[in-house]
């Protein structure tokens, strides 16, 4: 029989691509990256005994990672974040066409404000203006309208890179 | 690009195989959440002020003050480490108190930020409680250490020049304008600086 640890674990183990792309997005470098990986998972444990099966885990395991990532800061705040930080973007010849779009994509959203990455990843997710509202605890008007800002913003952010959008 | 191939990116990113998993829950160790951050400075400022506590009751017998004052130093000494067990037992339940992650974002953030200002007001009236105390038990020592009578003690208060009262009030005033300056400075370098930060990411929930 397997233990609760362990339940935990392979849970975790078939939903971790969640949980490195908040990371992803919300911290620059892959130091911070870890950081946050490593408290979204403890936090996550801390909180299983409050995991009911109410929910499908990924559904609970979204807003547990996003609470944390939302509230989690660099363990340096004084320094600055430049762009040495960021990962360098492979080069636009690569082959892999989505990779470079990923890439893009991730270093445009780290100059979003929490809130609007959150509202980023759970469009991503395919959740509804409804659904997204019902997770952050605001208006689904509000959700709407955050959700578009963020979009317009992030298409503004892809083009200052130089990347056709 | 346009957001169609983000989406698509986005599905068909392989994330997972980018990310090792602990093999054991007991290695993980956390890199501090803000409001675990400030809980954990004020749990080791807290020892260190128990210590002092506990020092400040015995500061009297090293000087040898006379009785008279020894038993008004006590008195206070009694209401001081009442309002510090106090404040220290409000601490450790604010401590022991864990935020629920379940809660939406928005709830999650106010409780965040809740507890971080409760723990900052505690801090504060803390620190402002103890200072008429400290204040009091300081003179007492000092009085206690010229090891004079409690007659010419008497003598000399009721003789007091107006300078040396005046002097007197002034360093009772600067002491405690101090005291309050070095808390508010210490409580926003060590603390405040993670409330504000969770404040402006509360302000951004506000209605579009």
């Amino acid at each position: 029989m397997k233990t609760k640890e362990q339940e935990f674990l392979d849970q975790i183990e078939k939903n971790k691509g969640i949980i490195h792309k908040i990371s992803r997005m919300y911290m620059d470098n892959p130091s911070d990256q870890d950081d946050l990986v490593q408290e979204i998972i403890l936090q996550l444990w801390k909180s299983y005994d409050n995991f009911r099966q109410q929910s499908s885990f990924s559904t609970w395991m979204y807003r547990v990672a996003l609470n944390t990532a939302i509230v989690f800061f660099k363990k340096d705040q004084k320094k600055p974040t430049t762009t040495a930080d960021v990962p360098d973007l492979p080069a636009e010849e690569s082959s892999d066409t989505r990779e470079l779009q990923l890439s893009h994509f991730y270093r445009a959203v780290q100059k979003l404000e929490r809130l609007e990455k959150a509202l980023i990843f759970y469009h991503l997710e395919k959740y509804s203006h409804k659904e997204i509202a019902e997770n952050l605890g605001i208006t689904e008007v509000n959700a709407r309208t955050k959700l578009n800002r963020a979009k317009t913003k992030l298409k503004e952010l892809i083009r200052e890179q130089g990347y056709e959008f | 690009m346009n957001f169609d191939d983000i989406q698509s990116a986005w599905n068909n990113e392989n994330a997972g195989d980018k990310m090792n998993l602990p093999a054991n829950l007991e290695k993980l160790k956390s890199a501090k959440m803000p409001i675990d951050k400030i809980r954990h400075t004020m749990k080791c400022e807290f020892y260190v002020q128990m210590l002092a506590v506990l020092f400040i009751g015995f500061v009297p017998l090293f000087i040898a003050v006379a009785k008279p004052l020894m038993l008004a130093y006590y008195l206070l000494y009694i209401v001081f480490f009442l309002i510090c067990a106090y404040f220290f037992t409000k601490f450790v339940i604010s401590y022991k108190n864990l935020s629920n992650n379940m809660m939406t974002s928005k709830d999650n953030l106010y409780a965040v930020y809740y507890d971080m200002r409760l723990n900052i007001e505690l801090y504060k009236a803390f620190t402002y409680c103890l200072i008429p105390f400290a204040a009091m038990m300081a003179g007492i020592i000092l009085i206690g250490s010229q090891k004079i009578s409690i007659d010419a003690l008497l003598v000399d208060i009721f003789h007091i020049t107006k300078i040396k009262a005046i002097l007197i009030v002034l360093v009772v005033v600067g002491g405690v304008l101090l005291t309050a300056w070095m808390t508010e400075t210490w409580i926003k370098r060590s603390y405040g600086k993670y409330a504000a930060e969770v404040k402006h990411v509360l302000d951004e929930f506000t209605e579009a």
